[in-house]
């Protein structure tokens, strides 16, 4: 049960461009939005986050599947981990690497550039932050600035998500809720109490 | 080392209206948002965010401050610990306050409402999470649903922040950490990063 109650959809018609926009990209409205919906100021700021952080082309989208799954899984929080991971496959990063997350320095499904990766995620899940020198040389060897940059980015927008809704309690929504209990069990997901 | 350059103010003219309001509120530009003004969008975003959590009155200035600081400190980040506890237009809070957030269960400088702040704050800086519903139960004798979104925002906005300054290494200015090294001896803080 969410620490702070979700306001209804149909309450909310002033944000509706928005959430028709969500409905477009991911199949569905998280609770998350409807919870900061409750705050006009907010709702606001984070849309224009959204527009900054998820929707640019600026990596490719499997890239982009694999970073904010990759931080959410890694920082514990099932919740974004499970929005970030359903309909992954569809947008082409194979089911086989979701399930390959927590062996990816050993794994030859991934190559230098996703190792780099999820290294950099991984270093930046951790409290204090693990990130070194070298994680971000790495991904130099791999991605111009602007998309390193994009990278970051993506990892930041998903430290916002993942606090809000790891304190909220957030409920997560039935179609990704389904495909993570028959998916993501394998890495160590598990459904909410 | 600093892995991301900041860009040169002088060469932002476009984006001179928000970076003023930002040199007003804090005395100084901090380097992040030098950074983060290299996708002027990403900026504007974080100008959002700030006038949706840290500007105005909505939940007291004295709250906003323990927040941010107090989770940026549990959460290890040292840059962000330092701007929020540095003399500002939005920082009120006496030193002690500041210094002695390790101890606040006991310390007789802190309020039951402050404690009850700090101890969400360290639950959700800790890896994994340890917030429990308790901790949002407890804030209900002060605050309402909307003012417990701003809290959790403020959180939420840190750990973008905190996120962003760890993984460039962003250098703290001189004058945040000035300040720290001579105020917040015994806080936890230390400036071994962000150089």
């Amino acid at each position: 049960m969410p620490r702070i109650d979700p306001l209804p959809r149909s309450a909310l018609p002033q944000y509706e461009d928005i959430f028709q926009g969500m409905v477009d990209s991911i199949g569905y409205v998280p609770n998350s939005f409807l919870t900061m919906a409750r705050d006009p100021l907010l709702i606001k700021a984070v849309g224009a986050l959204s527009d900054a952080a998820w929707y640019p082309k600026t990596v490719s989208e499997p890239v982009r599947r694999l970073v904010t799954f990759a931080f959410s899984q890694f920082s514990g929080v099932g919740y974004s981990a499970a929005h970030c991971a359903c309909g992954a496959p569809e947008l082409g990063l194979p089911m086989e690497k979701i399930l390959a997350i927590h062996d990816y320095e050993s794994s030859s499904l991934f190559d230098e550039a996703e190792r780099a990766i999820l290294r950099l995620c991984r270093h930046a899940a951790r409290i204090p932050s693990e990130v070194t020198d070298a994680d971000v040389n790495a991904l130099k060897q791999h991605f111009d600035t602007p998309q390193l940059m994009f990278i970051v980015t993506l990892i930041c927008y998903m430290a916002f998500l993942n606090k809000w809704n790891d304190i909220v309690g957030t409920t997560l929504e039935a179609v990704p809720d389904a495909w993570a209990r028959e998916h993501l069990q394998p890495v160590g997901w598990r459904p909410a109490d | 080392m600093a892995r991301l350059a900041p860009l040169n103010r002088a060469d932002l003219p476009h984006l001179a209206e928000v970076l003023d309001e930002i040199e007003q509120d804090h005395g100084y530009v901090p380097n992040s948002f030098l950074t983060l003004a290299r996708d002027p969008a990403l900026l504007d975003a974080n100008h959002a965010l700030a006038h949706a959590l840290w500007y105005g009155q909505r939940i007291a200035p004295e709250v906003r401050q323990l927040v941010a600081f107090g989770f940026s400190l549990c959460n290890g980040a040292m840059y962000s610990a330092a701007h929020t506890a540095a003399p500002g237009a939005d920082t009120p809070l006496p030193l002690e306050v500041l210094r002695g957030v390790r101890d606040a269960e006991t310390s007789p400088v802190y309020s039951e409402q402050q404690r009850a702040l700090l101890r969400l704050c360290r639950a959700a800086a800790r890896f994994p999470s340890e917030v429990k519903d308790n901790h949002l139960a407890a804030l209900r004798t002060w605050f309402d649903d909307q003012q417990l979104v701003q809290i959790v925002g403020l959180i939420a906005w840190h750990a973008f922040l905190n996120t962003w300054n760890g993984i460039w290494n962003t250098r703290l200015e001189d004058k945040p950490r000035a300040f720290a090294q001579a105020s917040l001896a015994g806080s936890g803080w230390h400036g071994q990063a962000h150089q």
